[in-house]
């Protein structure tokens, strides 16, 4: 009985030896975030000037015209690839139709 | 193929081909006339016209891909094969289409060619999970085994499209939600022209969709004729 209530206040002391422990991690994490949250050294050291109104905006036009573009390219080049495979396998069929009439002959 | 039904898969394609022409001067018309320019963005907003429909051409070629693959591993049909081959190289023009009209839009909206906001990033993987089943499928003449592990490539690549399209609501991100149940909607030109154009790359995918996989059939047919003729 009494090795049992030792173990007991042994468990009940670890236990609230790793809580101190915790809380004492939390306080440093509240004191690594203050040092944190002091300003950075590095700093802008130079501003460059914008010359004129328009020197901000971003062209939409010519981002629509560029997607668009792209689309049709994109769908052109696929239209090139099938019509190189289609004449792939016509160049083949040919092939294979000479070869088959060389031996029949 | 019979006569009758290739002349009826002729004047489908035919009329396929025609509509989906009409469709798109009709879009161009309503996206850049009709349709008022956005207030905030100015006419950068008019790439959504084509950005957005493109998105769901990926997802129609992503899903045809991964359905041709999962028929092909279980019946072993070349024909379905072609269509998984189909189905990711289209959809990979039309992720290709997004990637590149998006940042366009995102420096002048966000400020930013390109962050990781969880749309763009699941988009980019898609991509790439499905230019590596591409690349695998370049590699010379594909094999049996080459094709069956492409198809599970596939398969993997289809677990991708559903966070695609749900990652805006469930992690948020930067992502416009103007056409989802959250936003603040469209004005009705807006919503004419993007109806439009999702008709009409609905019938670009379709239509390409159709032209990679017969071709990859006539391939096929042609590769395999030429085996027998070596082995003859």
């Amino acid at each position: 009985m009494r090795i049992v209530i030792v173990a007991l206040a042994l468990c009940a002391a670890s236990t609230f030896a790793s809580d101190v422990h915790a809380q004492s991690d939390l306080e440093e994490v509240d004191v690594v975030d203050e040092v944190a949250e002091e300003p950075a050294d590095e700093r802008a050291a130079q501003f460059v000037g914008v010359r004129g109104a328009d020197a901000e905006r971003v062209p939409g036009g010519t981002l629509l015209l560029s997607a668009y573009g792209i689309v049709w390219l994109l769908l052109f080049f696929y239209l090139m690839r099938l019509r190189g495979l289609q004449k792939q396998t016509s160049e083949e069929v040919a092939r294979l139709a000479s070869k088959v009439q060389g031996q029949s002959e | 193929m019979s006569g009758s039904r290739q002349l009826g898969n002729a004047t489908v394609w035919a009329l396929l081909l025609i509509s989906t022409a009409a469709l798109f001067v009709a879009t161009l018309y309503l996206a850049f006339i009709v349709a008022p320019v956005e207030r905030q963005m100015g006419i950068v907003q008019k790439i959504f016209y084509f950005h957005v429909p493109s998105a769901y051409a990926m997802y129609i070629g992503y899903v045809v891909s991964g359905v041709g693959s999962a028929v092909y591993l279980w019946k072993r049909d070349p024909k379905w094969d072609a269509l998984g081959v189909a189905g990711a190289e289209v959809g990979t023009l039309f992720c290709l289409i997004v990637l590149s009209t998006g940042p366009l839009w995102a420096r002048k909206a966000w400020g930013v060619w390109w962050t990781w906001d969880p749309r763009l990033t699941t988009t980019l993987l898609a991509g790439m999970i499905f230019l590596a089943y591409l690349a695998l499928r370049s590699m010379g003449d594909a094999g049996e085994v080459e094709k069956r592990f492409a198809a599970g490539l596939a398969l993997f690549g289809l677990i991708d499209l559903p966070l695609i399209h749900y990652s805006v609501q469930r992690w948020r991100g930067v992502h416009p939600t103007v056409i989802t149940g959250k936003g603040g909607g469209l004005e009705s030109e807006m919503y004419w022209a993007l109806g439009l154009s999702f008709v009409a790359f609905t019938g670009l995918a379709i239509l390409l969709i159709w032209m990679r996989a017969s071709l990859e059939r006539q391939r096929e047919s042609t590769a395999r004729l030429s085996v027998q003729l070596l082995h003859r």
